[in-house]
C-alpha cells in the first residue's frame, strides 16, 4: 500500500501525506460501509489502507504541533505545565479511532511535534525529548487500553465506552503524569513541588483527552459511516446554534444571574445534539463549549475571565466546567445512541418475524395447493370412469365389459387416493415419534436401488460419490420421500434429452463436523435461473421438475430438520438439487393437523 | 398409420388413470384416443393422418403444457388444443388462449364439456384441412398457367382494365384478353371476384 521511498524523504512523505488525503476523500465520497457487521470487520480494514507510513505521522504531527503551540502560548508561567493541553487529546483520538496499526506513526508524530513545540518555546532538548516520551507513552498506553478492552468498533454510542475512555484516559495521564512530574523537575529546574506538577500536568491532560479524543474518535466513525444528509443537516443546525450562543454567552456581563444561563441555554443545545444525531455531534458541540471555556478563561473574557479571582482558581474551575459538560453530553448522547439501536434491533426482529410468518403462510399454502393437485388425478379418473361407464350403459345394446372394466378403475383409483392421504398423514405426524439416527448413505442407496430398474428404462447412469458421514437424527421417512422425489424429478427431467448422456449423480459430503450435505444432480434440461426461486412455490406452471408430492413439501421438510433445500442451474446443461441437514436435527415447530 | 375420416384424440397427460379413463370416455361416444405420458412421447411418434385435436394437461413432465403449445406453434404444428390443468390461475388460462387453444378446462372436469371441446376442435381442424386442400387445389391449378398468363392473373386481380394491362405489359389490348380469358378457364373462375380470392391464396395480387 503505502510504500516508503527512500532517497527523499521530504518528497515521499508529502506524497504520501496527499495520497492519504485521496484515499481518505475517496473512502468518504464512496459511502458507508453497510451493516454492522460489515462495519466490524471492516473498522479496521478501511483504517489499514490509509495507516501507517509517514504521511499520517506527518499529519498527526502537524495536528499536535498546532495544538501544542496553542497550548505552549497559553502558558502562565514561562517554565510551567501547559494548563490546557487538547494535544493529548489529538494523539490519543487518532490512535484510537485507527487502531494498532497506527502506534507507531502517531507516537512518532506526536513526540516530534513535540520536540518541535518545546524546542521553539526555548526548551532544550533533553526536556524536550523526555516530554515527547511522556506524551507518547501516555497516547499509547489510553488507546492500548481502550483495544484491549473494548473491541475496534469504539465510536461512543454505548455509555460503557463512554466510561472505558475516562477511566482509560486518568490511567494514561496519571503515569504519564508522574514521568512528567519528574522530567520537570530533572530537566526543568523547577521549583514547584512535584505533586503539583503531576496535577496539574494530570489535569490539563486528562481535560484535553476528553474534550477532543471523542471528537477524532467520532469523525473517524463518522467518515466510515456517515451520516443520512437529514441527520448531517440538523446537528449542523444545532451546531450553529450552539455556537450562536456560546458566543452570546461569552459576550454577557458579570452579573450574578449569569452563572445560571449559560447551563440554561446551553444544555437544551447538547440535549439536542445527543439525542437527535450520533454522538460526533455531541462531541463536537461539547469541544465547542471547551473551547469558549478555555479561551475566556485564558483571556480574561465573561464569566471564567473575573479577574477577582485568582489565575488558579480560575483555571481549576474552567477544567472543571468543562469536564462536567463534555462527560454529561457523552454519557446523554451515548444512552440515546444505545437506545436507538435497540429501537431499531427491535423493528429488526420484528420485520424477521414477520417474513417467517409469511413464509410459514406460504409454505402451508405451497403444500396444500401440492396435495389438492395430486388428488385431482384419480378423481378426474374417477368421474371421467364414471361417465364414460354410463354412457356405455346407455347404449343399445349396452356394454357391459367397458362398464366392468370403468368400475374396476374406480376402485382401484379409490385405493390410490387412500393411499395418498396416509402417506401425507405420515409426514404431518408430531415430531416427536419417529426420530432416529439414520446414516444418509444407506438410505441413498436403498432409493437408488427402488429406483433401478426405472433407471434403466429411462438409460440413466447413476454415480453416486458418497463420503462417509455420521448419522444424522431426523425422520428416515420423511428424508427419504425426499430424496425419491428429487431423484423421480431428476428421471422424468433427463428424459428429454436425447443428444448427450443422462447421468445422475448423488453426492454426499461433510461441511463440517456439525453438517451434511446431499446433492442430487442431472443432466437434463436444467432450469431457467430468473425462475429458480419459484419452483418451490405453489404455482409455479413451468416445472421441469416437479411431480409427487411436490418441491415445497421437500423443502417444508429439509426445514422441519434444521436444514435448507437450494436448487441451481444455468438453465441449459442440467440442475443440481441441494440439501444440508444439521447432524443433530434442530426441530422447528411442526405442522400440526390436530 | 391409417387416415380415420372421424378424427383421432391425441391426449398427453402424465397420470396413466387419467389416461386411461379418457380414453374409456372418448371410446363411449366413438372416438379413437391415442395417449402419450409427455411431450416428448408424443413429438417421437408419428402421428396419423386426417383431423387430429390434442387433450393435453399443462403440468407434464420435461416439458409443460404452455411450453409446448408454443413449441408447436413454432414448428408450425397445427394442432387445436383443448387444455386440462389441476390448478388453474387467470393468466394461465388467458396465455393460453391467447396462442389458440380451443378451451380450458379444470380437473375435473364435466364430461359433456370435455365432449363439447373435443369436437369443436376436431370441426376446426376439419376445416383447416378443407382450407388447406382448397389452397392446393388453387396453387396446382395456376401451376398449369403460362408465366403471361400468370402475370395477366396478377394485374387483372388488382382492377386494372385491359388498356392499361396491355400498356404495362407492351402486349396488344386484344392479346391482354385473350390471356385473361385463358386465365378465367383454366383457374375455373366463375367471376372476377372468385379469380381475385384465388389470386389472394396464390398470393399473386399485384399492388396497383
Amino acid at each position: 500500500m503505502v510504500g516508503l521511498e527512500l532517497g527523499d524523504p521530504l518528497r515521499a512523505g508529502s506524497a504520501q501525506f496527499w495520497r492519504w488525503i485521496e484515499v481518505w476523500s475517496r473512502v468518504v465520497r464512496d459511502g458507508p460501509l453497510g451493516n454492522d457487521q460489515r462495519r466490524k470487520l471492516n473498522a479496521h480494514h478501511v483504517t489499514g489502507r490509509w495507516v501507517g507510513g509517514v504521511g499520517l505521522a506527518v499529519a498527526v504531527g502537524a495536528a499536535y504541533f498546532l495544538a501544542a503551540q496553542l497550548s505552549l502560548g497559553l502558558l502562565l508561567q514561562p517554565d510551567g505545565v501547559a494548563v490546557f493541553w487538547p494535544a493529548a487529546g489529538i494523539s490519543s483520538g487518532f490512535l484510537i479511532a485507527l487502531g494498532p496499526r497506527a502506534r507507531w506513526p502517531v507516537a512518532g508524530g506526536a513526540m516530534a511535534a513535540t520536540i518541535a513545540a518545546n524546542l521553539m518555546g526555548d526548551r532544550d532538548i533533553w526536556a524536550s525529548s523526555a516530554f515527547a516520551v511522556c506524551n507518547a507513552a501516555e497516547a499509547l498506553i489510553t488507546a492500548g487500553l481502550i483495544q484491549r478492552y473494548f473491541d475496534a468498533d469504539f465510536s461512543l454510542d454505548r455509555l460503557r465506552q463512554v466510561l472505558g475512555l475516562l477511566l482509560a484516559a486518568v490511567i494514561g495521564t496519571v503515569i504519564s503524569g508522574v514521568g512528567g512530574a519528574v522530567s520537570y523537575r530533572l530537566f526543568h529546574a523547577s521549583s514547584a513541588p512535584m505533586l503539583t506538577i503531576w496535577w496539574h500536568w494530570f489535569a490539563s491532560d486528562v481535560v484535553g483527552i476528553i474534550a477532543v479524543a471523542p471528537l477524532v474518535i467520532g469523525c473517524a466513525a463518522a467518515v466510515r459511516e456517515p451520516p443520512p444528509r437529514s441527520e448531517l443537516v440538523e446537528g449542523s443546525i444545532a451546531l450553529a446554534l450552539l455556537a450562536v450562543m456560546t458566543g452570546f454567552i461569552i459576550s454577557l456581563p458579570p452579573e450574578p444571574w449569569e452563572t445560571v444561563v449559560p447551563g440554561a441555554l446551553l444544555f437544551p443545545m447538547l440535549l439536542w445534539l445527543a439525542a437527535r444525531c450520533r454522538p460526533v455531534f455531541a462531541a463536537t458541540g461539547a469541544f465547542m463549549v471547551s473551547f469558549a471555556v478555555v479561551w475566556t478563561t485564558i483571556f480574561g473574557i465573561g464569566h471564567f475571565g473575573d479577574t477577582d479571582l485568582p489565575i488558579d482558581a480560575r483555571i481549576l474551575q474552567a477544567q472543571a466546567v468543562i469536564l462536567v459538560v463534555t462527560l454529561g453530553a457523552f454519557v446523554l448522547a451515548a444512552l440515546f445512541a444505545e437506545r436507538r439501536e435497540s429501537e431499531a434491533r427491535l423493528g429488526r426482529s420484528n420485520a424477521l418475524l414477520q417474513r417467517e410468518r409469511d413464509n410459514k403462510l406460504l409454505n402451508a399454502q405451497a403444500i396444500t395447493a401440492s396435495i389438492a393437485h395430486e388428488i385431482r388425478q384419480p378423481l378426474t379418473a374417477i368421474m371421467t370412469n364414471g361417465n364414460a361407464a354410463l354412457r356405455f350403459l346407455g347404449m343399445s345394446p349396452p356394454d357391459h365389459e367397458e362398464v366392468r372394466a370403468a368400475l374396476e378403475k374406480i376402485i382401484s383409483d379409490g385405493h390410490r387416493t387412500s393411499e395418498m392421504f396416509d402417506s401425507i398423514r405420515t409426514l404431518f405426524k408430531p415430531t416427536d415419534q419417529g426420530r432416529q439416527p439414520i446414516d444418509v448413505n444407506e438410505m441413498i442407496l436403498a432409493v437408488l436401488q427402488s429406483f433401478r430398474e426405472e433407471l434403466r428404462d429411462h438409460l440413466v447412469a447413476t454415480r453416486p460419490e458418497l463420503t462417509g458421514l455420521p448419522f444424522v437424527v431426523g425422520h428416515r421417512n420423511q428424508l427419504q420421500q425426499v430424496v425419491s422425489n428429487l431423484v423421480r424429478n431428476a428421471l422424468e427431467a433427463m428424459d428429454t434429452i436425447t443428444n448427450r448422456g443422462r447421468v445422475l449423480r448423488v453426492r454426499t459430503r461433510l461441511r463440517d463436523q456439525d453438517t451434511v450435505i446431499v446433492e442430487v444432480e442431472d443432466t437434463g434440461p436444467g432450469i431457467d435461473p430468473k425462475r429458480l426461486d419459484g419452483i418451490f412455490g405453489a404455482f409455479s406452471t413451468t416445472k421441469t421438475h416437479g411431480m409427487g408430492l411436490g418441491l415445497a413439501i421437500c423443502r417444508m421438510i429439509i426445514e422441519r430438520h434444521g436444514g435448507q433445500l437450494t436448487a441451481s442451474s444455468d438453465g441449459k446443461s442440467g440442475a443440481l438439487f441441494q440439501f444440508i441437514l444439521p447432524v443433530e436435527a434442530a426441530d422447528a415447530s411442526a405442522v400440526s393437523p390436530r | 398409420m391409417q387416415s380415420d375420416p372421424e378424427g383421432v384424440v391425441l391426449v398427453v397427460d402424465d397420470d396413466a388413470s387419467v389416461r386411461d379413463a379418457m380414453q374409456r370416455l372418448f371410446r363411449s361416444v366413438g372416438l379413437r384416443t391415442e395417449v402419450f405420458g409427455s411431450a416428448t412421447e408424443f413429438l417421437q411418434s408419428k402421428l396419423s393422418d386426417g383431423p387430429r385435436c390434442l387433450v393435453l394437461d399443462v403440468r407434464l413432465p420435461g416439458m409443460s403444457g404452455l411450453d409446448f403449445q408454443a413449441e408447436l406453434t413454432k414448428a408450425s404444428i397445427q394442432i387445436p388444443i383443448v387444455f386440462m390443468t389441476g390448478h388453474g390461475d387467470i393468466p394461465m388460462t388467458v396465455k393460453a388462449m391467447r396462442a389458440g387453444a380451443v378451451e380450458f378446462l379444470p380437473k375435473p372436469f364435466r364430461d359433456q364439456d370435455m365432449l363439447d371441446a373435443v369436437h369443436l376442435a376436431l370441426e376446426q381442424d376439419r376445416a383447416r384441412r378443407m382450407g388447406e386442400k382448397a389452397g392446393a387445389d388453387v396453387r396446382a391449378k395456376f401451376a398449369t398457367l403460362t408465366p403471361r398468363e400468370q402475370e395477366v392473373m396478377g394485374w387483372v386481380t388488382a382492377g386494372l382494365m385491359n388498356k392499361r394491362i396491355a400498356a404495362e405489359m407492351h402486349l396488344a389490348e386484344i392479346t391482354v384478353k385473350l390471356h385473361r380469358a385463358n386465365v378465367m378457364r383454366k383457374m375455373g373462375a366463375k367471376s372476377l371476384a372468385d379469380l381475385v380470392r384465388m389470386a389472394d391464396v396464390v398470393g399473386i395480387r399485384k399492388k396497383s
